[in-house]
């Protein structure tokens, strides 16, 4: 038994590309702990994004291991996965991916009801996030009519919605100009700090990456912690 | 009304281009469910319009004739000298007619007896039902009649047996005797409430018994195509006559038949035209579709300085050849299912469903081009409309659409 | 319920304007739906008062007859009797009907008829036939007297109390049946509203034919209680126990090729209606395919938020059911309002056509009543919906079961 959260253990994912197979990840090992905030850098194309839907169950390796609180994953059917992603998983895509027939608190508001939370209930969480985050006033609108910055912050709320162990960011402001950017990186660790929440950050960004405590530098298929 | 850019637009929708295999494959899809729509419609006019031509072909030819002239006697003795006052007229033969009662052992059958001459049964009757026998020939000095095959069933008879007969007198003072008849031979019209009611008599003894001054009149066929020309063809007649004849043309008699002939094709129109105006909501759907798939596109052309006028018929001629080619097809199937139609009816008929008497189920299929082309019109100013108000829909789309980035 | 309110927002989504081919969609239903529950609602009434007056003047609802062997082990009066123990039989007839020439010397006209020899207190107790009968003069009958159809009436020049002639077929001496002229009275005309047995039927007393007739010939009408006219096989059991070599036919056997017949041009409708389902049915399938190809990412995006692997297969049936439901419970309204005010819709429609053409229609002038079955409705409807569900499933089955994951890589 170990106090690790999170924890891959020689996973390594190939992919079927035509006649020949293509590995992205090689024997990777990574731990995350309670509280802890880990990066993973690399080039376009290292296998950053595989491994973080390895890391959030989106996705099963080739071989290895993956143990939530000691739990492997691959041994849970789909209705466990879906419910550990759900209660454990909060995920930040670089390309927020609201769902456009929703309002912004609607969105927030998904995974609570996906996990049966009462709908006054979830609506109110919902909308204390959205005033955290400073939208109150925005709430109501549809994506369509957000701003790339406001929709990347309800995709934070949304990721943050169930009190989630983990918040997996996948670029979260790839698409956005330097100034939302920068009070994207903020709000992030502001409310990833605040709730206690452990943070997996994949980012080409160097300066986002080192605002965590942990470093890694996916190359060649493998994990290297960088000083 | 298209320029070389919307000619090139329409070749890219409808998809000639080798690269575009999937969007060709959806139009000829979509092209494949408007033929199958028409299909069924086909087929169903044509069964109708032949069923109904069918039945209205057997009361004239066997029961009624084109034309009945009330002159008491024999205008003519061969039959075939009629063509001499117009050569539309293929033959008139003078018959006697009533009705009476026919019996046999335990079975009685209300019949109406048209007292002919063996020569009735030319050959224009004779291709509207199948003769066993010698139609009203006289074997013996028996009463000769001819029965249907039905009837002789019914009456559990067949030919060389002997019925007997109350005829209808000509006096309400008479006493009705009855009359032994010999069954000389059967016919088949196909057509049951034909075949149940009416029995062909020698005229010499039909005559015994219905008086030709009240009950004979000479019995017009006239070629086909001449049946709306009759009042013509009559006014020949009685020109050459010294004094003008009594008659009445066909459609006066079983006019409730043929009433509900009209009513029922007017049913099935109407039935028709809701299928045709849902098919037109899905011809919408084909433009609405291609519509949303070419917005990017339709945007960019705009841009670049393409006119709405040029945008919209480009994709309306393309819907619209899409509906086309599966209307043409489907036609062309459907006719063509149609004339193979003698199949299907003859094996419905073997199924032997009781209520299929009603029908009739053996008919020459002729194809009412006049009725197909009203229904493909219909579909297609159905489409029209329904494609042009889904076509609006480019004016609205704007340039910025093009431009339009997080 | 986050499954149904997700489904409810697909269903009606702007993405790829699937609000627009939604609300066309449900036009489409509703349009059919109120076309089909018209076009059967007429054709029930029509197909419901025709039988009905088969029933009650024609045929009865039920009819027993003997053969030769039996008779003379019984006596009319005996079966009448006890058929009339047989549970759930209200009226019993003994009737023959058989075909007779009839001569009227007042007008010197004669003609073929029917004449049905009965037990003439049909006419005077209360049951179906009397029901639906009027009587234009007279209505006891004794023997010697014939009550006549008003068409047939009309047509031989007959009025009451004239004496007319009536040859009719009866057991021979030589011969099975032998003509037997007989002068009987005129003592009223009746009509029913069933046109063929006013053109065509007289009516008299059995009881002074019942020596001159065969036993077989004689065949007994029996009135039902209202619940077993349709299905009768209790009666028919009882009967048959009682009179094993009795031949009991109910009133669709009797009636066998017209109710086939009927049957046949309802079902034959139904397609033709149900035709249009198909129709919308693929309309369904291109739209719902369309916007599961526009949803993928957002699917994708419901599963790494916890949504299990079937939830996109709910959401898409479940939007084609709402949109399904609203559209059927639309026409079913406007269908049974329509239904409802036929009679005002076709004086609409045939004012209009009037000024047109200037020409009247018999079909659209004719006094036309609806009668809608409970149980049709559900059963289209229920038919519908799972048209509707299948071509759902048809066009997404390949992308619902895809693992759209793959969506969330960008790389």
């Amino acid at each position: 038994m170990t106090d690790h959260l999170l924890e891959l253990s020689s996973v390594t994912k190939i992919f079927a590309s035509g006649d020949s197979d293509l590995c992205v990840l090689q024997d990777i090992d990574l731990v995350l702990d309670q509280g802890s905030s880990v990066a993973i850098t690399g080039k376009s194309g290292s296998g950053k994004s595989t491994l973080l839907h390895l890391a959030g169950a989106l996705d099963r390796p080739s071989r290895g291991k993956v143990l939530f609180a000691d739990k492997e994953l691959q041994r849970m059917n789909d209705r466990q996965i879906s419910e550990f992603r759900n209660r454990h998983i909060g995920f930040v895509f670089q390309a927020h991916v609201l769902l456009d027939d929703f309002s912004a608190w609607e969105n927030v508001c998904i995974p609570a009801l996906i996990r049966g939370d009462r709908y006054a209930q979830a609506m109110q969480r919902s909308k204390q996030l959205l005033d955290r985050v400073g939208l109150s006033e925005r709430m109501n609108h549809r994506p369509q009519k957000l701003s790339g910055g406001e929709r990347q912050r309800v995709a934070i709320c949304r990721a943050l919605v169930n009190e989630p162990d983990i918040i997996i960011a996948d670029e979260p402001t790839g698409s956005l100009d330097e100034q939302s950017s920068a009070e994207i990186e903020q709000l992030l660790f502001d409310m990833v700090t605040e709730q206690h929440r452990t943070l997996l950050l994949v980012t080409h960004d160097i300066q986002l990456a080192r605002r965590c405590e942990t470093v890694y530098l996916l190359q060649n298929r493998s994990l290297q912690e960088l000083s | 009304m298209i320029s070389s850019f919307g000619a090139f637009l329409v070749t890219t929708l409808v998809s000639l281009r080798k690269s575009h295999a999937y969007a060709r494959a959806r139009l000829i899809r979509s092209a494949i469910l408007v033929a199958l729509v028409m299909i069924p419609l086909i087929l169903a006019l044509i069964f109708m319009d032949g069923m109904m031509r069918g039945i209205t072909d057997k009361y004239i030819t066997l029961q009624d004739g084109h034309v009945q002239l009330y002159a008491r006697e024999v205008l003519h003795d061969n039959p075939e000298d009629f063509s001499q006052y117009d050569n539309r007229i293929i033959r008139g033969d003078f018959v006697v007619s009533g009705y009476g009662i026919i019996y046999s052992r335990d079975t009685t059958a209300e019949v109406r007896i048209k007292g002919v001459d063996p020569s009735y049964f030319s050959d224009v009757r004779t291709a509207q039902m199948s003769l066993t026998g010698n139609p009203v020939e006289k074997a013996e000095r028996l009463v000769a009649i001819t029965l249907s095959e039905a009837l002789a069933k019914q009456l559990g008879v067949s030919i060389g047996d002997r019925v007997a007969c109350m005829v209808v007198p000509d006096s309400s003072t008479s006493v009705v005797r009855p009359i032994l008849a010999q069954v000389t031979s059967l016919y088949q019209s196909g057509y049951h409430e034909l075949d149940t009611s009416l029995v062909f008599m020698n005229r010499s003894d039909a005559l015994r018994f219905f008086p030709q001054e009240k009950n004979g009149y000479t019995e017009l066929l006239v070629d086909p195509t001449a049946v709306d020309d009759l009042t013509e063809i009559i006014e020949e007649i009685q020109e050459n006559q010294e004094k003008r004849i009594p008659y009445a043309t066909w459609d006066s008699f079983n006019t409730t038949v043929y009433t509900n002939f009209i009513t029922s094709r007017q049913v099935i129109l109407l039935v028709f035209m809701m299928i045709l105006l849902v098919a037109g909501v899905y011809v919408a759907s084909i433009a609405q579709e291609l519509v949303q798939d070419s917005m990017q596109a339709i945007a960019l052309y705009k841009t670049l300085g393409a006119r709405n006028r040029t945008l919209y018929w480009a994709f309306f001629i393309t819907v619209m050849a899409v509906t086309l080619s599966g209307m043409i097809g489907g036609t062309t199937l459907g006719v063509l299912l149609a004339l193979r139609l003698g199949t299907l009816l003859q094996w419905l008929s073997n199924t032997g469903l009781a209520g299929l008497q009603y029908y009739l189920l053996d008919f020459p299929v002729v194809v009412s081009v006049p009725d197909i082309l009203l229904i493909c019109t219909a579909m297609l100013i159905i489409s029209s409309v329904t494609v042009h108000l889904s076509l609006r829909r480019i004016r609205k789309i704007s340039p910025l659409q093009l431009l339009q980035q997080d | 319920m986050f499954t149904l309110r997700l489904a409810w927002r697909y269903a009606f989504s702007r993405s790829n304007r699937h609000r627009t081919a939604s609300l066309v969609i449900l036009a489409g239903l509703s349009a059919g739906m109120m076309a089909i529950i018209v076009m059967l609602s007429l054709m029930n009434s029509l197909q419901r008062d025709l039988l009905d007056q088969l029933k009650d003047i024609e045929s009865f609802h039920m009819q027993v007859s003997f053969p030769a062997e039996v008779s003379q082990d019984l006596t009319v009066e005996e079966v009448v009797d006890q058929l009339y123990t047989v549970n759930h039989v209200q009226h019993v007839f003994a009737q023959v009907n058989t075909q007779v020439m009839i001569q009227n010397p007042a007008s010197d006209r004669s003609s073929t008829a029917r004449l049905r020899l009965i037990d003439t207190s049909i006419l005077e107790e209360e049951n179906p036939f009397s029901k639906r009968t009027v009587w234009m003069n007279k209505k006891a009958l004794n023997p010697g007297e014939l009550a006549v159809g008003g068409t047939l009436a009309a047509r031989l020049g007959l009025a009451q109390g004239q004496r007319v002639g009536v040859t009719l077929l009866v057991s021979g001496k030589a011969a099975v049946l032998a003509p037997m002229p007989v002068t009987m009275v005129n003592a009223g005309v009746f009509r029913t509203g069933l046109s063929e047995f006013d053109q065509t039927t007289m009516i008299a007393d059995l009881s002074s034919f019942l020596d001159r007739i065969d036993f077989q010939r004689v065949s007994y009408g029996l009135y039902l209680e209202e619940d077993h006219i349709d299905q009768a096989d209790t009666v028919i059991s009882a009967i048959q126990e009682r009179y094993p070599e009795a031949t009991v036919r109910t009133w669709q056997q009797i009636n066998q090729a017209f109710y086939s017949a009927l049957t046949l041009e309802k079902m034959l409708m139904y397609l033709f209606l149900f035709f249009m389902f198909i129709i919308l049915g693929v309309n369904i399938k291109n739209a719902s395919s369309r916007l599961l190809h526009v949803k993928q990412r957002e699917l994708a995006v419901l599963r790494s938020l916890g949504a299990g692997k079937r939830v996109a297969a709910r959401v898409f049936i479940g939007q084609t059911f709402i949109i399904t439901s609203i559209g059927e419970i639309c026409g079913i309204a406007l269908g049974l309002l329509a239904s409802n005010h036929i009679g005002k819709i076709f004086s609409w429609i045939h004012t209009i056509q009037y000024v047109f053409t200037r020409k009247t229609s018999l079909l659209l002038t004719y006094p036309f009543t609806t009668y809608v079955k409970g149980s049709e409705i559900i059963f289209i409807a229920c038919s519908v919906l799972a048209v509707a569900l299948l071509f759902t499933y048809a066009g997404c089955r390949r992308q619902l079961y895809r693992e759209p994951m793959e969506m969330l890589y960008h790389d």
